[in-house]
């Protein structure tokens, strides 16, 4: 089926597109190189530790429980926890390394939800990265792809937007001719 | 940058073609598991959640065929697919980061209807994607649809899924506030739908086509636009030609029936895995599906389709039986992973053959000019019927928890002196004229064993409100985090602070009364547990059968009796044991061999090792099964430990918090003195409920030398809230203000245990008698956790409320295998109608016409 409207358009089709749209564009390859740069800084954190600080077997040496308006809770040996406790209630981990024969306690660079880590009760080992230099700061528990997962998806979303944006930037003011022949190009959709 | 309408395209144009349809399914991944758990923030109750979020698709069933049905017929100077989905994606994405921070149910289902209905006003995309790529790259399309979509599959299922519940304050937000995974993960597909949204609009050019059907075409005069798309899409939808269709797709239904939207909770609330654990096992079973897709597929092209589906459709039916069965035998109904991935690609193979030879079979039985409506049919076959058993899984799950398994309501777990079974267990309450009518009574075991006769005994009641305070708990608890979220943010003012304050302290006060109401409830089923079986529960304060101290208190010996055998297996037999074919773990782990290891951190003072940096324990643990199963642990600690706590203890102070700070003070100490206990020495302790003070000397070849280092040592320790240190090396005074700290029990409201150790050491020292106490506490308390499981022998060891239980395992197997049988019955009714030819395969006729010469 065709109008008379369409027909007459179609006498003056062009016959190439030249993609502009710089600033919009520009934008958007700027917001993706930022994401990916934050993605980055997470990524950095445990991979920089990983290549810069100290690894160690460390021990599990507290499970410390937050809960708003409660006073905190400090487990300093193993025990069973509910299957599932609320939303509202964090469980921090601690682990205990041995600088220069001091045992300095790091907390695990990510906090649980509801329940502690599974394989984290107290006196658990785990491979951590510190900075001997910075005591207080945090360990990286890089075993655990909790650590990193978060600064890899923001890591895979920063690209997958750069993987669009830039070649959107470079077809800028590139003519793409337009097929002649496409009229018979219908698709069909249900 | 991509244009449509083009005959031939580049091959990275065809891979970018993909990019927006795959993007906008991996963002709508996210309304799967992980919206999900934010619905069960709210509700538990499967069918109310299956119901919610199959509602929707019947709502807007029609939605997605009108818009691409609208799209095909308009023209606008942006194109006529983008303007759609460029309008859907950017509320999606709004309404996707919005969900986790719903603060009621109703708001989150109104926003996931939104999202729903911005989906079917997206749904023209893949025909976007088709206008990109010429047919004849189709196919080289799907292969990186295929690709994109798997690499997505395996990203989200091992990284992003297992994150719902962490809590991050790393990287950037380190210096901001914690923020949960689920917000992450939600705002990630926020960002997704934000990018398809500009990628189509910027990045996809659409040209217009020279020639194009338009609604004028086909409008009657006066006739409303929507009656026009009604009156041409089911014009052919419902012809009796289609027929063999919908009986394929009907059979197609009833075999892949499953838990649907509710199949995580199978893995995490019934079988207690983790999400991660979760994420993995689909990710190994959605590799093993790549190789298996090429197979099945080659294996459907090799014979007759009918053949092909049939055999796939009874493989299924079958694995399905046997799954069933294995899982009945397992110690609590509980597969291990390997055996979920095992069974489960095995089941994914046979579907997949399925799948390979399901679709050609049904174009077989469709004429090729009916191919577009049979497409409308099956669209609207899978809104409704589909979508009808995803609703009606939930209800199934709820009606089978209703008459099966426990409700709402007190759950108390006693110990018997002797093994019993449940008909005597059930004899003892009967004979007491307990009502036995709604109690459920199982046995319970270590985890991965089982039996008939038990000393431990699992007893639960109905109450009829209990359910409903579960969640009003659970709405409180929401708001909780949520509030507790605004807290922490940095630039809250000091007046939001004081009103955010007093809102959890109002909602603290709140959910205390509930969960008063509901303990008091559980606590009074204990009281009348203990009286109906009054001298036969095991007696409280026996489980220490024996106990002893030397060295001043310094050595602590302790025996404690446990319900079950000290000598269990930990490590679980794998299948091949199980059939009498593999070998026999060669490290295979028991409760003796872990008990010394766990049992490590049950005192942190014991006497270092001098050979080594790190805190070695002086600990000694004896299991032994006979006459009774106990646990003997022979404990050396610090004497200068010893010291602080006998001096914090003489104050007053509870056993507990006396051994806490005792240990707090003496820690640091010890990391600044190589971990040697002989490298300082404590003496003469004042200790008031505010106030510690003790003289401190350090050996000759320790270090610091300095009162600021010590002092910085003891500032991390949350119960001191000043230290001054004076002297200088060797010889140093510490004086500490302590928050004020609570008395002990008075005599009489003094534990079992308590009782029971002042029985068998009447000359022990009060120090001596609350360090034993609070051992035999911890001592439990380790034991009782992963890996070895251990219930000391306590008269009542649990005394809870809780909500209802849910089976999602065997209700939705028995309902799968009944509908599997149903699919093979219509199978058999297809083929006989074939037979009699009342349906004729018009497609496979149509096609072997084509291609014979006249």
């Amino acid at each position: 089926m065709t109008t008379p409207s369409s027909e007459a358009r179609s006498a003056s089709r062009p016959t190439v597109y030249v993609p502009g749209d710089l600033i919009p564009k520009l934008v958007f390859f700027v917001l993706s190189l930022l994401l990916f740069g934050v993605g980055v800084v997470f990524v950095w954190e445990p991979l920089g530790r990983l290549l810069t600080g100290k690894t160690e077997l460390a021990r599990v040496a507290e499970i410390r429980v937050i809960e708003p308006g409660q006073p905190e809770i400090v487990y300093k040996y193993r025990r069973a926890y509910p299957p599932e406790s609320n939303l509202a209630v964090t469980f921090q981990h601690y682990v205990s390394v041995s600088i220069d024969g001091q045992p300095v306690v790091y907390r695990i660079s990510v906090d649980s939800r509801k329940a502690p880590m599974p394989d984290l009760n107290v006196n658990d080992l785990v491979n951590v990265t510190y900075d001997p230099k910075d005591k207080h700061r945090l360990a990286f528990a890089y075993t655990q792809e909790r650590t990193w997962g978060l600064g890899g998806l923001i890591v895979g979303l920063g690209l997958l937007m750069l993987s669009t944006a830039i070649p959107m930037l470079l077809a800028i003011g590139k003519p793409i001719a337009i097929d002649p022949d496409a009229a018979s190009v219908e698709p069909q959709t249900p | 940058m991509l244009i449509t309408r083009q005959k031939k395209v580049p091959l990275h144009w065809v891979f970018y073609a993909q990019l927006p349809f795959v993007m906008a399914i991996s963002a709508n991944m996210i309304t799967g598991a992980p919206f999900l758990y934010a619905m069960k923030k709210f509700i538990d109750n499967p069918a109310a959640i299956a119901f919610l979020l199959s509602i929707e698709v019947f709502v807007t069933m029609l939605g997605g065929p009108f818009v691409n049905w609208l799209s095909d017929r308009i023209w606008t100077r942006f194109g006529r697919r983008r303007p759609f989905i460029v309008a859907a994606d950017i509320p999606k994405a709004i309404a996707v980061v919005l969900m986790p921070f719903a603060p009621d149910l109703i708001t989150l289902i109104c926003l996931r209807w939104a999202y729903g209905i911005f989906g079917d006003l997206g749904s023209p995309n893949q025909a976007l994607t088709m206008e990109v790529v010429p047919s004849k790259q189709r196919g080289m399309g799907a292969g990186f649809a295929n690709l994109q979509g798997q690499v997505v599959n395996l990203f989200f299922f091992l990284l992003v899924v297992g994150r719902f519940d962490d809590v991050y304050f790393t990287g950037p937000l380190l210096a901001l506030f914690a923020i949960p995974g689920e917000t992450l993960i939600f705002a990630a597909g926020g960002i997704l739908f934000l990018t398809v949204s500009f990628f189509t609009w910027f990045g996809i050019h659409e040209v217009e086509p020279p020639v194009h059907q338009s609604i004028r075409d086909e409008q009657k005069p006066g006739e409303p636009l929507v009656k026009l798309f009604l009156r041409t899409f089911f014009c052919d939808v419902f012809h009796k030609s289609l027929l063999p269709l919908y009986l394929l797709l009907m059979v197609g239904t009833l075999t892949s029936v499953s838990l649907g939207t509710l199949g995580p909770l199978l893995y995490t609330d019934q079988w207690g895995y983790t999400l991660q654990e979760m994420g993995t096992n689909v990710a190994i079973g959605a590799i093993i599906g790549i190789g298996a897709a090429l197979v099945a597929g080659w294996v459907a092209d090799k014979s007759s389709k009918m053949k092909v589906y049939t055999v796939g459709l009874v493989l299924t039916f079958l694995s399905h039986i046997v799954w069933t069965i294995f899982v009945a035998y397992k110690p609590d109904h509980r597969p291990e992973l390997h055996e979920i991935i095992i069974f489960g690609t095995i089941g994914n193979i046979f579907g997949l053959i399925t799948a390979a030879a399901s679709f050609p079979l049904i174009l077989e039985y469709v004429e090729r000019n009916r191919l577009g409506t049979a497409g409308a049919g099956m669209s609207l076959f899978s809104a409704t019927v589909k979508n009808g058993f995803t609703m009606f899984t939930g209800f199934f799950v709820l009606w089978w928890s209703i008459l099966f398994l426990p409700q709402a309501g007190d759950r108390v777990q006693v110990v018997f002196q002797h093994e019993r079974s449940a008909p005597e267990v059930l004899q003892e309450l009967n004979a007491a004229g307990y009502p036995t009518k709604n109690l459920e009574i199982k046995p319970v075991f270590r985890p991965g064993t089982e039996g008939k006769v038990s000393r431990q005994w699992n007893l639960r009641r109905p109450i009829d409100s209990a359910g409903d305070t579960h969640t009003e708990i659970k709405d409180i608890n929401t708001k909780l985090s949520q509030t507790q979220i605004k807290l922490d943010r940095p630039n809250v003012t000091e007046d939001a602070k004081a009103s955010l304050k007093a809102e959890i302290a109002a909602l603290r006060e709140k959910e205390a009364a509930l969960k008063a109401s509901l303990a008091d409830s559980a606590k009074a089923f204990e009281a009348e547990l203990v009286r109906v079986f009054a001298g036969r529960l095991a007696v409280d304060g026996n489980q220490i059968v024996a106990a002893s101290t030397a060295e001043g208190g310094s050595e602590l010996n302790l025996t404690l009796e446990f319900v079950q055998p000290v000598t269990a297996d930990i490590t679980p037999r794998t299948f091949l044991e199980i059939l009498g074919l593999g070998h026999p773990a060669t490290e295979r782990k028991t409760v003796a061999s872990e008990l010394a290891r766990t049992m490590e951190t049950v005192d942190l003072n014991r006497v270092a090792d001098p050979g080594s940096s790190l805190t070695k324990p002086e600990l000694f643990v004896t299991p032994s099964t006979g006459p009774t199963n106990t646990i003997t642990l022979r404990l050396l600690r610090d004497p200068d430990f010893v010291i602080l706590e006998n001096a914090i203890l003489s104050a007053g102070v509870e056993g507990t918090v006396a051994y806490n700070l005792a240990s707090d003070i003496i820690l640091p100490l010890r990391g600044l003195t190589t971990q040697s206990s002989a490298s300082y020495a404590i003496t003469n302790p004042v200790v008031s409920r505010d106030r510690l003070g003790f003289d401190l000397r350090l050996a000759g070849s320790a270090d610091p030398r300095e009162a600021k280092t010590i002092e910085d040592a003891f500032r991390p320790i949350k119960s001191i809230v000043g230290t001054e240190i004076t002297g200088s090396f060797p010889d140093f005074h510490v004086e500490l203000n302590l928050k004020p700290l609570p008395a002990a029990p008075a005599e009489a409201t003094r534990s079992a245990a308590g009782r029971r150790l002042r029985e068998l050491l009447p000359a022990a020292t009060p120090a001596e008698l609350s360090a034993l106490e609070n051992l035999s506490q911890r001592a439990a308390e380790t034991a009782a956790a992963r890996p070895v499981f251990l219930t000391v022998a306590r008269p009542v060891v649990l005394t809870q409320p809780t909500d209802r239980e849910y089976d999602y395992f065997f209700s939705m197997q028995y309902f799968m295998i009944f509908t599997d049988v149903l699919g093979l019955l219509i199978i058999v009714l297809i083929v006989h109608l074939e037979k009699t030819g009342r349906i004729v395969r018009l497609g496979a006729l149509e096609d072997t016409k084509r291609s014979t010469p006249p």
